[in-house]
Formats: C-alpha cells, structure tokens, sequence
C-alpha cells in the first residue's frame, strides 16, 4: 500500500473547463515527487485536494489507507502540511515564534512539548534567532522558511510544497530549497512547480498539462521526454536546449558549438 | 528591512510595569478608571493624579510620550475649559470683562478668519496654537478698541466655582489619558489580545465564542502592518500613473481614491482567502478546544498591584459614600 494514493481525481471551477481530468498516481513513502505544470495546469488544484482544501469532484484520495472525506479530514490532516505560494498570506502568528506554534495550539499539543518543537525546528530551518520577530521584519525566503518549520512543527509525514519558492529572489529560492532538500529520507514531499531546474533534487516527476498527467518518470528518464515537457508548455533546461541544439544542425566541431552558445546566450 | 512600521504605540522596556501580567495591567486601569469618576474633590483629584505621575516616573517611559498622547485633544481640552469658565455661574465672581463689539471689530473679526482659513494649509506646526494665538488677540482687540459704532456690549464673568470645575474636568480627561496611555506604552497589542483571551475565557461558558472574537484580534494585529505597507505600494503606483490623492477638486479626488480603494479590496479579499486555506490546512477548527504557547501565570507583583488597586478603588468608594468627597 503506498502512502498517498491518487485514484481518478477529477476537479471542475465553476463556469470553467476542468482543472483536472482522471488523474491517478501512487506515491510511496519517503519519495520526493515533482509535480511539473504550466499556469492553469492543475497543479495548485491538485494539491489542495490532496492536503483536503478542495473536494474532489469525481475519484479520491487515500492517505495511509484512509479516504479522504468530511469525517476523515480532521484526522488525516495530522499527517499532512502545505506550504503555498505567498509568504505573507500563509503568516498566521504575530511573531516567528507564534506562527510555528499556531499549528500545535490547534493540535492542542501541551506548552512544554511546544516550545521544545519550536525550538528544534526553528534551528532546522536555521531561523532559530528570529523567533520574535515579526513578519513585515523577514524576507520572503525567511518567511518561507518559517513556513516550513510550521508544517515540520505538526511532524505529519507528508509535505505539499505548492510553488514554494516562485515568489522569493534568488537568495530566497536557494534558501528554501536548501532547507527542503534536508528532509530527504525523512519525509514524503510533494513539490509542485513550474521550473524543471527545481525538479533536479526530486526522485519522481508527474507533468500535468491542462489538468491530464501526460508523464510519470524517474527524474533523468523525464527530462529525457523533450516532447512532451514542450507540449506542456514547459521550459526545457538550458544544457539540454544545447543538446537538442547540437543535434539538430550535427555539429561536430568545437568552433560551432562556440557559436551556438553565444547564440544562446544573447537570446537570453 | 523595514522597522518603520511599528502598530500600537508600544514601548520597548524592562520596567515592572512592563513584566507585569496583561491581565492585571486591564484590570487595574478599568478600575482605576471607576475610581477616577468617582472622585468629586479637587484636591482628592490631584492626589490621584500624582500617584499617575509616580507610576509614570517609575516605568523608564519619556514623559514626552505621555504629552503627545494628550497633544492630540489639546483643542477639545482647551474648548471644554472655556466653556466652563465661561458659563459657569456660581461661586464668588473673580473678574468681569466688557467686550465691544463694534462694526469696525467685526470687519476684523471676519477678515481674520477669512485669512486663516486661506493660510491654515500652509502652516505646518503648532496650528492650533497659532489659531488660539489669533482668537486670543480678537478677544483683546474687542476689549481695548472701541473705535466706531458699536453694535452690542457683552462681558464675560469668571467665577471662582467655574474655574475650579474646568480645571477637575481638564485634569481628569488628562489622568484619564494618562491611564489609558500607561497600558498601551506598557502592553504590546498581542499581549493585551492574550490578557483578554484569558479575561474573557468564562464567557465561553454563556455560549459567546471569544475564542473566535481574540483570534480575530489578533489576525488585524498581525496584517495591519502587512496591509499598510501593501497600501503605500499600491499608493506609489498609482502615483507613477499620474494618480494625485492631495490636490484637485473634490470630485477629482474620490475618483483618485476609488483607484486606491479599489486594488485595496481585491488584495485584502485575496489574503483573506490565502490565510483561510492556510490555517485549515494547519488544522484550525473554529470553536475547537486549542492550547495556547502564551502561559499567563500571577506572580507576587501581580497580586500585590491588585490589593493597591483594589484598595485605592475602595477608599474612593468610601470617601464618596461617607463624605461626599
């Protein structure tokens, strides 16, 4: 039995076309899966039916073995965290600190065992000197960062990263991912974005496209599949736009790989 | 990063008055509150208010703060205190003075008010005082110059019980502002929302949800600052479209404003729905039984600024009941 299985989901907006279409996958637990979209793919919807925040219209979602439904959600969410897109909008507490603790007051967790949580996590997250800070004092990468120690805090075994990093700078991006990239092994994580280069870190990519799963691969088989990551409007990697580059015109010589790299670079 | 935004007029210190529980620093200043209207004697009045001004002194917070805090209702201050000493008409008479209107005064009169209201904009400090300054020298101009037909002659008397009763009510707005201030400077807002949490807590009992009502608190608390900023990049780039909320006519400017308004409402409404999804998501039920990270527990002071509150309360009380006082 896998830890998050995905049988069917179809989801409509209303007065729209479907945001998802039939859409089933497995994932196994302790996996770091990329759910690969273009705008208006689906993926965002997808992950709030998966966290239970939309109901799906047609199909379900089973975690650890149990449905999710009305009666169920309450129970499952204990298990699961997501961290959205805005940092500012998924900032609940006043301070670092009460936003870390937000999640285990609703958990009713006892006080002493709180602040033992928020210290260990914010550490994790390397935020541990910010705790009373508010949030209008943090960048988005720290807030993000926040963020995640917030989900870490409730200790549920899967974490949905919904665009996590698509609102930050640089700076921010490479902070956040650092700090996702030391759950490995510890925790299942479902990592949605748009950008392939942020896909390299996880084991499994699912490309959705107009709300239909066109590709379920191993990370290096799937950036292989140039086809249809383009049919999903996606932008393929740099190294393998050369790739493609290089054998398209059969080049062989070193002076008109020069050439097409410089081509490359001032299209840019 | 940006410090400016700093909500509530809290006072970063280490004084007793800011250790002390939230709970107790409401209370008391409540009944503080109660015992400062029950007051009806002066002198009584100015031995409460110099107990204010003890606990000011002790709590390391600029009696400046405390000025600007009264600053802003000077005016209502000093309008209160005229219309006492004016009309009230008891007591021994002090002085009497004789005004005259006369039409040349009144030409003045009208003239330098006229200019007032055109020149007001261009003043930038002390303008109510400015304003005071030149009804003051109307007032005098009618009581030395006489100069031209007269229309009416008036005097204003000034009576003993009439000054002493515009002094009590300015002093104790003052100590009342004071008081109020003390609590502010001393609490931060989010702490003042846990006093209250915990203060309102046997309500849940009557089926009020005050869970619901703190909560509520205390997600303004954390987006106002959020909003505020949010308003001034939304304030410079309607500005950069030509956007101009100071000058224009009247009509001009709310359609100026509706442009602010406007993406205003769409932002709040869009985090609005974000922070919904992110706090179910974190597993909050609305009316669920939560623990809380904030622990509030009394300590000897706290008792102690209890028993002296409670205590002054109760000698007011007495004063009042037995003396009068």
């Amino acid at each position: 039995m896998s830890l998050v299985e995905v049988k069917n989901v179809s989801y409509k907006y209303t007065n729209r076309e479907n945001a998802l279409t039939d859409v089933s996958f497995n994932i196994e637990k302790g996996e770091f899966v990329c759910v690969l979209g273009h705008n208006g793919s689906g993926k965002s919807t997808l992950a709030k039916i998966i966290v239970g925040l939309l109901k799906a219209k047609s199909g379900e979602v089973i975690i650890d073995g149990v449905t999710l439904n009305e009666d169920t959600i309450d129970s499952v969410r204990q298990k699961l965290g997501i961290v959205f897109q805005n940092p500012d909008n998924q900032f609940v507490g006043v301070t670092v600190k009460d936003d870390i603790a937000f999640g285990l007051e609703n958990r009713n967790i006892e006080r002493s065992e709180m602040l033992r949580r928020i210290e260990y996590y914010s550490s994790l997250v390397d935020m541990e000197d910010f705790l009373d800070k508010n949030p209008e004092n943090l960048s988005g990468g720290q807030k993000q960062r926040v963020a995640i120690a917030s989900v870490l805090a409730c200790e549920g075994e899967i974490i949905v990263f919904d665009e996590a990093t698509s609102m930050l700078d640089p700076k921010g991006v490479k902070e956040v991912t650092n700090a996702i990239k030391k759950l490995k092994g510890q925790k299942t994580v479902i990592y949605i974005t748009h950008n392939l280069d942020e896909a390299l870190f996880c084991d499994r990519v699912i490309v959705l496209s107009k709300g239909v799963k066109v590709l379920d691969e191993k990370v290096l088989d799937a950036f292989k599949e140039k086809d249809i990551l383009k049919s999903a409007s996606l932008d393929i990697l740099d190294s393998m736009k050369l790739i493609e580059l290089i054998e398209e015109k059969g080049l062989s010589k070193g002076k008109e790989i020069e050439e097409i790299l410089w081509q490359l670079t001032y299209q840019k | 990063m940006n410090d400016k935004i700093v909500f509530g007029q809290y006072y970063q210190s280490d004084s007793w008055l800011h250790k002390l529980d939230p709970r107790v620093k409401i209370i008391s200043v409540f009944s503080l509150m109660i015992s400062l209207f029950i007051i009806k004697n002066i002198y009584l009045l100015l031995g409460f208010m110099f107990l204010v001004l003890l606990v000011i002194a002790s709590t390391k917070i600029p009696f400046v703060k405390f000025l600007n805090s009264i600053k802003m209702m000077t005016f209502v201050l000093l309008v209160t205190f005229v219309l006492q000493v004016i009309f009230r008409r008891d007591g021994e008479l002090l002085k009497s003075f004789e005004f005259n209107l006369t039409y040349m005064n009144l030409v003045i009169i009208i003239v330098s008010l006229f200019v007032w209201f055109l020149i007001n904009k261009y003043i930038k400090y002390f303008k109510t005082f400015v304003f005071l300054v030149i009804v003051l020298a109307l007032f005098i101009l009618q009581y030395y110059v006489s100069y031209s037909p007269l229309i009416v002659k008036y005097n204003i008397n000034i009576y003993s019980n009439g000054l002493i009763m515009a002094s009590y009510i300015v002093l104790r707005i003052i100590t009342l502002l004071f008081l109020s201030s003390l609590l502010t400077f001393s609490t931060k807002p989010i702490e003042l929302n846990n006093g209250l949490d915990y203060l309102l807590k046997p309500l849940q009992k009557l089926k009020v949800k005050t869970s619901i009502f703190t909560m509520m608190v205390s997600i303004a608390l954390r987006f106002i600052p959020t909003l505020i900023l949010e308003t001034e990049k939304v304030l410079k780039a309607q500005a950069s479209r030509g956007a101009d909320f100071k000058e224009g006519k009247l009509s001009a400017r709310v359609m100026q404003i509706v442009s602010l308004i406007v993406p205003m409402f769409v932002i709040a409404y869009k985090r609005a729905y974000d922070l919904a999804d992110a706090m179910e998501a974190r597993g909050y039920i609305p009316e669920g039984k939560r623990t809380s990270i904030y622990e509030l527990k009394y300590k000897f002071l706290d008792y102690f600024s209890y028993v002296i509150v409670f205590l002054i309360l109760a000698i007011t009380i007495f004063l009042r009941v037995k003396y009068a006082l």
